[in-house]
């Protein structure tokens, strides 16, 4: 058979005219095909045919197809010939529309702009709001096959958990033949980028199996993925680093295959770089893959072989292709169960499937969906401006469509002209926004935290979204006005009638509507921006409860050096002891977790049958007066009962009130939910302080003797008497002295402190962003719809001015009028605000979500505001002289 | 009466319905321009262009009898009107004279 001429463009050519019986339009584009074929060869036939199908929509249809069927004229109104493809679909009438809409622009280039430039700013800040959610929550696992890719628990009688010994992993995988399994440990080491020091005290990594890399699909980015013989006992450690933070904080380096970089002071080459799309079975993906056996040798505590080792390995299989998972699950079920206990001695009765793809629960920041949502009203807001736009030109254009509908042009095509006005609005606005991206996206990912290791760069979802919010800003903004245009009124519109006295213009209650829901939302925003301010100046205010200035902490790695639980206990007797003898130092701790930064061991405690939780911290008896928490009532422990392990606590006022109430709870008891030692007597009560996280309320404290198997995970506490800084030498030497093979970590807690108060500033700043560009998006629509209301209400301002109303009448008049929907907005907004403020109260520090101050703040702001977008047109219509206006009718 | 403007493509037009030989319809008007001018001339521009020229009355179109090709399809044919042939004379004087002029100039 002969070739066809492109099916799709014979479809496309049939859509184009309505074609009457006997029109030869589709042979003729047979023979045309026919003939560039045997003349110009195939390929150019092809395109020539979609080239004249395409002609075919872009010039007018040639009229004597309508002459000779229609004797009389075939012309609408409008322009358009009646005959042909519905004008919905021609080209050739779009263009129109779209020269038409520009001249009606290019008559009110302010306000066109200011629509164009909000819509542009809201399309910008949502797209890269969207990325940071994208990388989070939204694009698929960066695996090969993520569908065939899933953890693997294993159950026993009572529970089912991530975590497997390693030696059952490699049992099971060995024997496994419907999938391949593949295992990771997640943690975070010191990571140095030369030997002389830490660069980056918690680098996230994966300590993964050697046939990780093979069997999730890296494709690196250079260099190659972790191999099997990287795996092996005795090879030397090699790392491959995540693309996101080789870009973010190796800087890109294009040598970087080769260079070394140091784990709690150990080197390892760097074999390659991972390709931006790999993240492995993981939404967050680590800064380093490094492989499992020579890490293991390296890094403290988690080494599968270690003795005592709390290996975490999670455990992934990728099923082999075309095998049910039932069946592999299956198969791995029986394999486990051969095993009768699982190496840590659980009964083994199995394993079960898990999606890897665990990410709908809470792996996104309840920040980044405030922000969103944030963004979204913003949006919003943007489109309701440029609704309002349009509304006031639909208006303004009664007698224009009026005497349009009146000649007979098609409803359909006022509504598209409608349309086309919005599209063109959204279009320019969106495009502008997707191009700000590029700019907007690095401070949103800053604001919002995200880490070195995510990956946010666009992909064709982002756009996809950005791009489906830009034709849902242009339909939305365009319906309404469109729908509002064809009721037109023809017989009012041809007497010129369209501004009755006293009757309210038509649309003014869809007009004040949106009014009123943009005074809605960006209160809501105002609101939420005024919390936040507030939250970011109270943050400096919070009472620490201790004393952060000229407090220093200081690490140890122990790494693979050989250190037991007593010769741990021995080291830091020593250390503490030096330390003290430093000049500059008054005194020196040992804890188990440092305030701001270490976060914080959660115990569940009984008394009687009350279970409360309580925030946790084993420390040395000097902790109290190192770190200036006072002790209000009774005494701290001593050395002895520390060295001893006595059974004693001293607890935080807070949670002494929670407990006791006013009753003094010296001598009292609290039992353990879990562990040991499962009774503690209360020897003193310590000052409440906020130690955890400025933004979390930590007064629920108990303090314990740091046991002699604890002190492998201590800190030393110092206090100097000097600055930090100056410290910061003196300390790490005296501590590196005592065994050079340690890797030490020396910090001021104030930058700890520093850090966090720059994130409540941040956070602050983000939003009073999105709340000043809500505030000037309401405001352009406020003065927009008043200046409009005015303009329209002139004859009935005349009228009333010539009847004796006093400047001060007509301006009260419209005010009213015009403040009516905003003040309905506000009180909706109120509402809102007051639910809406909940949801952020985690980031507040403190502050309440209802907190009036703040929320006072944002009414007044905003009612301010509306009331001089408001004045300046209604001042202008006082002083109008009633004559003129009335000469005009 | 009143002066029609008649553009360069159109003038193309014009003279080619007039050379080729019946049935003058819009794939062997688009074809002869395409082999002698060297334009292959999109099918929507030769349909608008002949629509023109029929409007200003410088073509007219009949529609012709089925036949067995283009699977029954009827063509349309057209043929230059006498106002047609009249400016395609004008045009090509002017242009003569033009031509004399400059040769005459040297």
């Amino acid at each position: 058979m002969d070739p066809q001429p492109p099916r799709l463009a014979l479809l496309l050519a049939r859509l184009s005219r309505r074609r009457p019986r006997g029109d030869g339009v589709e042979a003729d584009l047979r023979e045309l095909f026919d003939a560039r074929r045997s003349e110009d060869g195939l390929r150019y036939a092809r395109r020539a045919y979609w080239r004249d199908v395409l002609s075919l929509w872009v010039h007018r249809a040639p009229s004597w197809q309508a002459a000779a069927r229609r004797p009389a004229s075939g012309q609408s109104v409008s322009g358009t010939p009646r005959h042909g493809a519905p004008a919905w679909w021609r080209l050739d009438t779009m263009r129109q529309d779209a020269v038409f809409a520009a001249r009606l622009f290019r008559r009110q280039p302010g306000t066109v702009g200011l629509a164009i430039a909000g819509l542009a700013l809201a399309v910008g800040v949502t797209t890269a709001v969207f990325s940071v959610l994208n990388a989070y929550a939204i694009r698929p696992l960066g695996v090969v096959d993520p569908d065939a890719t899933v953890h693997v628990w294993r159950t026993w009688p009572r529970g089912a958990g991530t975590s497997w010994p390693y030696v059952d992993y490699l049992q099971v995988r060995e024997a496994a033949q419907l999938s391949t399994l593949e295992g990771y440990i997640g943690d975070a080491g010191p990571l140095g980028l030369t030997s002389a020091g830490v660069s980056a005290p918690n680098t996230p990594v994966h300590l993964v199996t050697g046939g990780y890399f093979s069997t999730f699909g890296l494709r690196a980015a250079m260099g190659r993925g972790v191999t099997l013989d990287d795996d092996r006992p005795g090879a030397p450690l090699v790392a491959v680093v995540n693309h996101a933070f080789w870009r973010s904080r190796l800087g890109g380096d294009p040598d970087v295959v080769g260079r070394t970089v140091y784990f709690f002071g150990e080197p390892a080459t760097i074999v390659g770089v991972s390709d931006r799309t790999f993240t492995g079975p993981v939404v967050n993906a680590p800064a380093f893959w490094l492989p499992l056996t020579p890490a293991q040798a390296v890094w403290p505590y988690h080494g599968p072989f270690h003795p005592g080792s709390v290996a975490q390995l999670s455990v992934l299989a990728r099923v082999r292709a075309g095998t049910p998972h039932l069946q592999a699950e299956a198969e791995l079920s029986a394999l486990a169960t051969r095993m009768s206990t699982f190496g840590d001695g659980r009964v083994a009765t199995g394993v079960s499937f898990a999606s890897a793809d665990n990410r709908g629960r809470s792996q996104v920041p309840i920040i980044i969906g405030v922000v969103l949502t944030a963004v979204g009203l913003v949006l919003l807001l943007a489109c309701a401006n440029i609704a309002n736009l349009l509304l006031a030109s639909a208006a303004t254009r009664e007698r224009e469509i009026g005497i349009r509908l009146a000649l007979g042009a098609a409803g359909g095509r006022i509504v598209r002209q409608f349309l086309t006005e919005s599209a063109m609005v959204a279009v320019a606005g969106g495009a502008a926004g997707l191009l700000a991206v590029v700019w907007i996206l690095p401070v949103v990912a800053r604001f919002a935290q995200v880490p070195d290791t995510l990956d946010v760069t666009p992909d064709w979802r982002v756009y996809g979204f950005a791009v489906l919010a830009m034709l849902a800003a242009g339909l939305g903004a365009g319906l309404l006005p469109a729908r509002y245009g064809t009721r037109g009124r023809l017989l009012a519109a041809l007497a010129g009638d369209n501004t009755q006295a006293g009757a309210r213009p038509r649309g003014q209650w869809v007009r004040s509507g949106l009014v009123g829901a943009q005074a809605t939302a960006s209160l809501v925003l105002l609101v939420l921006t005024a919390l936040l301010a507030r939250a970011a100046v109270h943050v400096h205010r919070i009472d620490l409860g201790f004393d952060v200035e000229r407090l220093a902490v200081v690490s140890v790695g122990f790494g693979r050096a050989n250190y037991d639980a007593a010769r741990t206990a021995r080291y830091w007797d020593v250390a503490l002891e030096r330390v003290r003898s430093l000049p500059g130092v008054t005194s020196a701790a040992l804890a188990e977790t440092v305030p701001l930064g270490d976060g914080f061991r959660q115990s569940a405690w009984q008394r009687g049958d009350w279970t409360f939780e309580a925030y946790e911290n084993r420390t040395s008896s000097e902790y109290f007066a190192t770190a200036g928490i006072p002790l209000v009532n009774g005494r701290g422990y001593s050395s002895e009962e520390v060295r001893y392990g006595e059974p004693v606590a001293v607890v935080s006022e807070g949670l002494a009130r929670a407990v006791w109430g006013q009753r003094d709870p010296i001598g009292e008891t609290l039992t353990a939910a879990i562990g040991s030692p499962s009774i503690v007597r209360i020897v003193g009560v310590a000052g409440d302080t906020t130690s955890v996280e400025l933004a979390r309320d930590t007064r629920r404290a108990i303090y314990r003797p740091l046991a002699g198997d604890d002190v492998a995970a201590g800190r030393l506490v110092v206090r100097t008497r000097a600055d930090v800084p100056a410290m910061v030498r003196p300390l790490r030497d005296a501590v590196t002295a005592i065994d050079p093979e340690l890797t030490i970590n020396v910090w001021a807690l104030r930058d700890s402190l520093d850090r966090q108060l720059s994130q409540a500033r941040s956070l602050a700043a983000l939003a009073a962003l999105v709340g000043g560009l809500a505030l000037v998006l309401a405001v352009i629509g406020m003065v927009g719809v008043a200046s409009f209301v005015v303009s329209r209400r002139m004859r009935e301002v005349g009228v009333r001015v010539a009847i004796g109303a006093m400047a001060s009448d007509i301006r009260t008049l419209l005010l009213r009028d015009l403040l009516r929907p905003v003040a309905v907005g506000l009180a909706i907004g109120l509402l809102a605000a007051l639910g809406g403020g909940q949801v952020i109260a985690g980031v507040l520090y403190g502050v309440s979500p209802r907190d009036p101050i703040a929320i006072a703040a944002a009414v007044s702001v905003l009612a301010f505001a509306a009331v001089l977008a408001v004045l300046v047109p209604a001042r202008r219509a006082t002083r109008v002289d009633p004559v003129t206006i009335l000469r005009q009718e | 009466m009143k002066r029609l403007h008649v553009g360069e493509f159109e003038e193309l037009m014009l003279l080619s319905v007039r050379a080729l030989a019946p049935p003058v319809y819009a794939v062997a008007i688009q074809r002869f321009i395409a082999r002698t001018a060297g334009r292959d001339v999109a099918l929507g521009a030769v349909y608008a262009a002949l629509g023109r020229l029929e409007e200003k009355g410088l073509l007219r179109s009949t529609l012709g009898e089925a036949t067995a090709e283009r699977g029954g399809k009827r063509k349309r044919l057209f043929a230059v009107t006498p106002a047609g042939m009249q400016t395609l004379m004008d045009l090509r004087r002017v242009r003569t004279r033009l031509w004399q002029l400059i040769e005459e100039r040297g």
